[in-house]
C-alpha cells in the first residue's frame, strides 16, 4: 500500500470493515423470514413456476413439452438474480480537505466501505470523482479481489479545485443496462450551496437509487470564531473581513441549519436518500445507519 | 461660520496633551493590527450575514479614511472642548450681562395670583436669558443691604439658572447703591455689557450716589431718608442699564416700621413698647388694621387701628413687669401684600434687684436709712462692707457680686475702672476723681443745679437742699457737674472710659438737714438705678433690625429660634393661632461664611425675623424698614411675553463653544457607531 493508502485504510480499519460486513449480514439474516428473493422474473437457470401464455409473452418461453401433454400453452418462469452497478461519486474539491481534513478521510473510508460491501455481494462498482467536472477514476470492477485496486487508487486521489456539482452531475450517466445505486459523497459546499442543492434534482432522471452523503465537520455548522477575522474561501480564495460576535455566530448557525433542513426536505421530495455525515461521529454507526435506511445494497 | 480670528483658548495648556491621543490615533491607523486570517469552506453563509456590507474595495478604503477622519475630529473636538474654545463676539455685540436682582424684603410682596415679585423677576430673567446668544457671558448678583456675587461671568446657562434659583428673599431692607456701583464696574470688565436691574424700587427713590458710575458713599442716612433723584445715564458709556420694575400697580400694605422697648418712667421693672405702624401710599381708603400683642404666645392686647395711606401711627403699648418675656406684635390688614413687615418680636429685659455694696467704715445712719427705704419695694439689695474686706471676692462667673458700689468716706488704694460707683465725700483724689478736701466744711443753704433734666435729679428738690460741702470737685472730661456751690462743683456724674461714676462732695452725716429730706434717698436711688442701667441693658435682650451686624461673644454660636427661618414665625399669619416656639424648633444658624450664619464668635449679620440667642446674649430681629413697607407703585406692571426671542444660527457659533463641541462629539460618535459598528461587520 502507498502512504495515502496507509493513512486511510490501515489493518484496523479493514478488520472493522469485515466486522461491519458480518454485522450487517447477520442483521440482514435476522430480518429475513423465509426466502426473500426479488419479485422480478429473469432468465437464470433456476426454475420458478409455470403460468398460462398470453399474447404479450415471448413465444420462445412456451413450454412445448407441457403443451404436448396438456395441449395448453404455458410458459416457464425462472428466478432472477439481479446485479447492481454501484456508482460511488466522491467530491474531490478543496473544501473536502481544507480547513477540515477529516472530511476527506471520512469520504474515502465511506467509499471504500461501500465498495467492499458491493464487491462482496458480487455487484459491479464504479468509482468517480468530481469537482468542477466529473472523472471516472476506475473502470467498473467486479469481484472481491478488486478491493485492493480501489484502496490503492483512492489512497492516491488528489483533492483540489472548485465545486461545480451541476456541471459534474450533468455529465454523469449511470447507464440503463443494469439497475444502479449511486452514492454521492460530498460536502455540497461550493460557490453557491443552494445551486448544489438544486443540482441534485438531476438524480430524478437516473435509473438508479440515489444516496447523498453530506459530509460535514461540526465546526462548519458552528464555527469557533470570535472577534475580527479575515475569512478566506478555500476554493475561490475570496476574502471577507468580519467582526464576529456570539450573536453573529448564532445567526450563522441558524442559516446553515436552515440550509441543511431544506436540503434534506428537497432530497426527500425527490426520493433521494439524504444522510448527513458528521466527522465527529462514529463511522460504524453512521455506516449502519446509512445502509439500514432502505438501501438496496443492504438488502442484496 | 466660526470666526477663527476671534477664537481664544482659555485653557490652552491642555492642547499639548491632545497630541498624545492624536499620535496614538495616527499610529493605530498606520500600524493597526491585521485581523486573523481563517480559511473556511462556508464563506457563502458568512457572506449572507454581511450581505448589506458587500462593498467594493474603493468604498471600504473610503470608509476607512472617513473613520480615521472622524477619529481625528473626535480628538480635535475633545481637545478644543477641554481647552475651552471661546469665540469673541463681533465688535458692537453685547459681551456680558450683569443680572442684578433685588432680594430685599419687599420682593416678597405677592400679587393677586400669589406670585412674589422675585418670582416674577426670575421668570422675566429666564425669558430674556433664553433669547440671549450663548456667546454672551452672564453674571448674577443679588443684593439687599449689600451686594453678593452669586455667579461670576459665565457662559454656562445651567449655572446661571442655578444661581437664579438660589436667590431667595431675605427680610432685610434693600440698598441698591453699592450693588449698582459694583455691577457697573463688573460689567465694564466685559464691555460692551448691560446691567439688568430687577427690583420693585425705582431708582428715583434712591439717593443720587446710587447712580451708575458714582462711588458708593455712606452718608449715614438710611435709604428711605434719601431724596428722590432723576435717573441719570451710566457713568461708563460701554455699559447700558435696563431697569426692570417689578412693582405692583396698587401694592396695599401696612407694616411695623419702628419698635423700641424702654423702661417706663418711675416704674422700675416695667417697660413699654413704642411701635410705629405705617401704611403704603396707595389709594385713598385707610387701612383697617388689627394689632395683636402676644406675650409668650398668649394674647395680651388686641387693638384696632386706622392707618391712612402714607401715614404713620405711633403707639405706646404698656407692658407689665418684665421677667425676660418674649413679646410678638403683629398687625393684619385686608389686602396686605407684604407679610415680612407685619410681625415683630421683642425680648423684654429681665428685671431683678440691683445689688449694691456699701463700703463704709462709720455706717452713716442717714444713708443706711435711705438705702433701707429704697430696698422696701424690692428694687435694691444692699449689703454693707467694711473697708477691711474690700475688694470683694468675685462670684462664680468671675464678676463682682454687685452691680453698684458706694464708697462712703472711703476710697480703695487702687481704682477699679470696671465698677459703677457712687463716691460720697472722697477722702482724696483717685483715678477719675479730682477733689480737694475742705477740712472744716462749707455749709450751703442754696444750691445751683446746672442740669435739672439729668436722671439723677429726677424728683430731687435741688433748691430746698441744705448741706455741708466737704469737698470741692474738679470737672474733667467725663464727669458733668450737676450741683455747683460757691466753692465749686459738689455733685458730678458721667461716664469715664465706659465707667459710670457719681461723685458727691458732701455727706448726709455731716450735713445738717440733708438726711431728713426726701431728696437724699431719691438722689441715692436715682444714682443707683442710673449706674445699674448698663448692666441691665447687658442682661436684657437686644431688639434689633435685620441686617444688623452682631458681634458674638467668644465661643458663642448664633442660634435662631423658630421654624420659619427667614419667614415670619409660625402663628404670625393673619388670623393664625399664636405660636409657642417649641424648644425643639431651635436650630443652629448656617455655617460660617453664609449670610446670616457664623461660627463660634465673630461677626454675624442678622438676616431673619425672630428670636436669636448666642451664649448669654439673646434678642430679636425684625425688618422695621419704612422703605420696604412703603411699597412703590408701578403703573405698568411687568408682563411676560411667554416666549423667548429667536436667535440667528450665527449666534450659536460665538462665546463658549464647549457645549457645542460636546454635542458635536456626541453626534460624531453616534454617526461613527452607526456607520461602522452597526452590526460589527465590514
Amino acid at each position: 500500500m502507498s502512504g495515502g493508502e496507509d493513512e486511510l485504510f490501515d489493518a484496523d480499519f479493514l478488520q472493522r470493515l469485515r466486522t461491519l460486513f458480518f454485522k450487517l449480514k447477520r442483521r440482514r439474516q435476522l430480518k429475513q423470514k423465509g426466502l426473500q428473493r426479488t419479485q422480478a422474473a429473469g432468465f437464470t437457470r433456476e426454475f420458478k413456476d409455470h403460468r398460462a401464455y398470453t399474447s404479450r409473452d415471448d413465444f420462445r418461453s412456451i413450454d412445448w413439452r407441457l403443451y404436448a401433454r396438456l395441449e395448453k400453452l404455458f410458459i416457464r418462469l425462472y428466478e432472477e438474480i439481479q446485479e447492481f452497478h454501484v456508482h460511488i461519486l466522491i467530491d474531490r474539491s478543496a473544501s473536502m480537505v481544507e480547513p477540515h481534513p477529516g472530511k476527506r478521510i471520512q469520504a474515502l473510508r465511506l467509499a471504500v466501505a461501500l465498495s467492499y460491501l458491493a464487491l462482496m455481494n458480487q455487484h459491479r462498482v464504479s468509482i468517480l470523482s468530481f469537482s468542477d467536472t466529473i472523472r471516472q477514476e476506475l473502470r467498473p470492477l467486479k469481484g472481491q479481489g478488486h478491493i485492493h485496486t480501489i484502496l490503492q487508487h483512492l489512497g492516491g486521489l488528489e483533492f483540489g479545485g472548485m465545486t461545480d456539482i451541476e456541471a459534474s452531475l450533468a455529465r454523469f450517466r449511470p447507464g440503463r443496462d443494469r439497475r444502479g445505486l449511486v452514492f454521492i459523497i460530498s460536502d455540497l459546499f461550493g460557490q453557491d450551496p443552494f445551486a448544489s442543492r438544486d443540482a441534485l434534482h438531476q438524480a430524478i432522471r437516473w435509473p438508479a437509487e440515489t444516496h447523498v452523503v453530506h459530509v460535514l465537520d461540526p465546526r462548519e455548522v458552528r464555527p469557533e470564531l470570535d472577534g475580527e477575522v479575515q475569512l478566506i474561501d478555500v476554493e475561490t480564495g475570496e476574502t471577507r473581513r468580519l467582526s464576529l460576535s456570539p450573536a453573529d455566530i448564532e445567526r450563522y448557525a441558524a442559516a446553515v441549519e436552515t440550509f441543511l433542513a431544506e436540503l434534506e426536505q428537497s432530497c426527500t421530495q425527490r426520493r433521494i436518500h439524504y444522510t448527513s455525515w458528521f466527522t465527529d461521529q462514529s463511522f460504524e454507526q453512521l455506516f449502519l445507519s446509512l445502509l439500514s435506511r432502505g438501501s438496496s445494497l443492504a438488502g442484496s | 461660520m466660526i470666526d477663527l480670528a476671534a477664537a481664544q483658548l482659555l485653557s490652552s495648556g491642555l492642547m499639548a496633551w491632545a497630541a498624545l491621543p492624536a499620535l496614538l490615533a495616527v499610529a493605530l491607523y498606520l500600524f493597526k493590527r491585521r485581523p486573523r486570517q481563517v480559511r473556511v469552506s462556508t464563506l457563502p453563509f458568512f457572506k449572507s450575514l454581511a450581505a448589506i456590507y458587500q462593498e467594493a474595495a474603493w468604498l471600504r478604503r473610503l470608509k476607512k479614511l472617513i473613520s480615521f477622519l472622524l477619529t481625528a475630529a473626535l480628538i480635535a473636538g475633545a481637545a478644543l472642548a477641554l481647552s475651552r474654545l471661546v469665540i469673541a463676539p463681533k465688535s458692537g455685540d453685547l459681551r456680558g450681562v450683569v443680572l442684578l436682582v433685588d432680594s430685599s424684603a419687599s420682593m416678597s410682596a405677592k400679587d393677586s395670583a400669589g406670585e412674589t415679585r422675585l418670582e416674577r423677576g426670575k421668570a422675566w430673567a429666564r425669558e430674556r436669558l433664553a433669547g440671549l446668544p450663548p456667546g454672551v457671558a452672564v453674571m448674577v448678583v443679588r443684593y439687599d443691604r449689600r451686594p453678593e456675587i452669586l455667579l461670576p461671568f459665565s457662559y454656562d446657562r445651567r449655572a446661571v439658572e442655578q444661581a437664579l434659583s438660589e436667590i431667595e428673599v431675605r427680610p432685610l431692607p434693600g440698598d441698591p447703591r453699592a450693588a449698582l456701583a459694583l455691577a457697573d464696574r463688573l460689567a465694564a470688565l466685559e464691555s460692551p455689557a448691560a446691567v439688568w436691574h430687577l427690583s420693585d424700587q425705582p431708582l428715583t427713590r434712591i439717593a443720587p450716589s446710587a447712580l451708575p458710575g458714582s462711588a458708593p458713599v455712606d452718608s449715614g442716612s438710611a435709604p428711605e431718608l434719601a431724596t428722590p433723584a432723576p435717573l441719570a445715564s451710566g457713568g461708563l458709556s460701554a455699559v447700558s442699564h435696563e431697569f426692570v420694575d417689578l412693582g405692583l400697580a396698587a401694592p396695599r400694605n401696612v407694616g411695623i416700621t419702628a419698635l423700641q422697648v424702654r423702661p417706663r418712667p418711675l416704674e422700675h421693672g416695667k417697660v413699654e413698647a413704642f411701635v410705629e405702624v405705617q401704611g403704603a401710599a396707595v389709594g385713598e381708603a385707610p387701612y383697617e388694621t388689627q394689632l395683636e400683642v402676644l406675650r409668650e404666645g398668649e394674647l395680651v392686647l388686641l387693638q384696632r387701628l386706622e392707618v391712612a395711606p402714607g401715614g404713620v401711627e405711633r403707639l405706646l403699648l404698656p407692658l407689665d413687669s418684665s421677667q425676660g418675656d418674649r413679646v410678638t406684635i403683629k398687625i393684619s390688614a385686608e389686602g396686605d401684600v407684604l407679610e415680612s413687615d407685619d410681625v415683630i418680636h421683642a425680648q423684654l429685659p429681665a428685671s431683678r434687684p440691683v445689688r449694691v455694696a456699701w463700703v463704709t467704715a462709720e455706717g452713716d445712719p442717714f444713708t443706711q436709712l435711705a438705702l433701707a427705704a429704697i430696698q422696701e419695694d424690692g428694687q435694691l439689695e444692699v449689703f454693707q462692707v467694711p473697708p477691711a474686706q474690700w475688694p470683694l471676692a468675685p462670684g462664680e462667673d468671675g464678676r463682682p457680686p454687685f452691680e453698684v458700689v458706694i464708697f462712703d468716706g472711703y476710697l480703695p488704694e487702687v481704682w477699679d475702672e470696671t465698677l459703677q460707683a457712687i463716691v460720697i465725700d472722697p477722702p482724696r483724689p483717685l483715678g477719675p476723681i479730682r477733689s480737694v478736701r475742705l477740712e472744716t466744711g462749707l455749709p450751703l443753704a442754696g444750691l445751683r443745679s446746672v442740669a435739672d433734666g439729668h436722671p439723677l435729679l429726677y424728683g430731687v428738690a435741688s433748691g430746698r437742699v441744705a448741706l455741708l460741702q466737704t469737698c470741692v470737685l474738679e470737672s474733667n472730661g467725663g464727669l458733668t457737674p450737676l450741683w455747683v456751690g460757691p466753692a465749686g462743683p459738689l455733685l458730678s456724674a458721667g461716664e469715664v472710659r465706659g465707667q459710670r461714676l457719681v461723685v458727691l462732695g458732701f455727706s448726709a452725716l455731716r450735713s445738717e438737714r440733708l438726711g431728713y429730706l426726701a431728696s437724699w434717698p431719691l438722689l441715692l436711688g436715682n444714682s443707683v438705678l442710673w449706674l445699674s442701667q448698663p448692666g441691665n441693658e447687658e442682661r436684657s435682650g437686644r431688639n434689633l433690625r435685620t441686617g444688623h451686624v452682631l458681634e458674638l461673644p467668644p465661643g458663642a454660636e448664633l442660634v435662631w429660634e423658630g421654624a420659619g427661618e427667614r419667614a415670619p414665625l409660625p402663628g404670625s399669619e393673619p388670623g393664625g393661632e399664636p405660636a409657642q416656639v417649641p424648644s425643639a424648633a431651635v436650630s443652629p444658624a448656617p455655617a460660617a461664611g453664609t449670610p446670616g450664619g457664623a461660627g463660634p464668635g465673630g461677626l454675624v449679620e442678622l438676616d431673619r425675623v425672630g428670636f436669636f440667642r448666642a451664649g448669654k446674649l439673646s434678642g430679636s430681629a425684625a425688618l422695621l424698614s419704612s422703605l420696604e413697607t412703603n411699597l412703590a407703585r408701578n403703573p405698568a406692571p411687568l408682563a411676560l411675553r411667554g416666549r423667548a426671542e429667536e436667535l440667528p444660527l450665527a449666534a450659536y457659533l460665538r462665546g463658549d463653544l464647549r457645549p457645542l463641541l460636546l454635542w458635536g462629539l456626541l453626534v460624531v460618535l453616534l454617526c461613527e457607531a452607526y456607520a461602522f459598528h452597526r452590526l460589527g461587520l465590514f
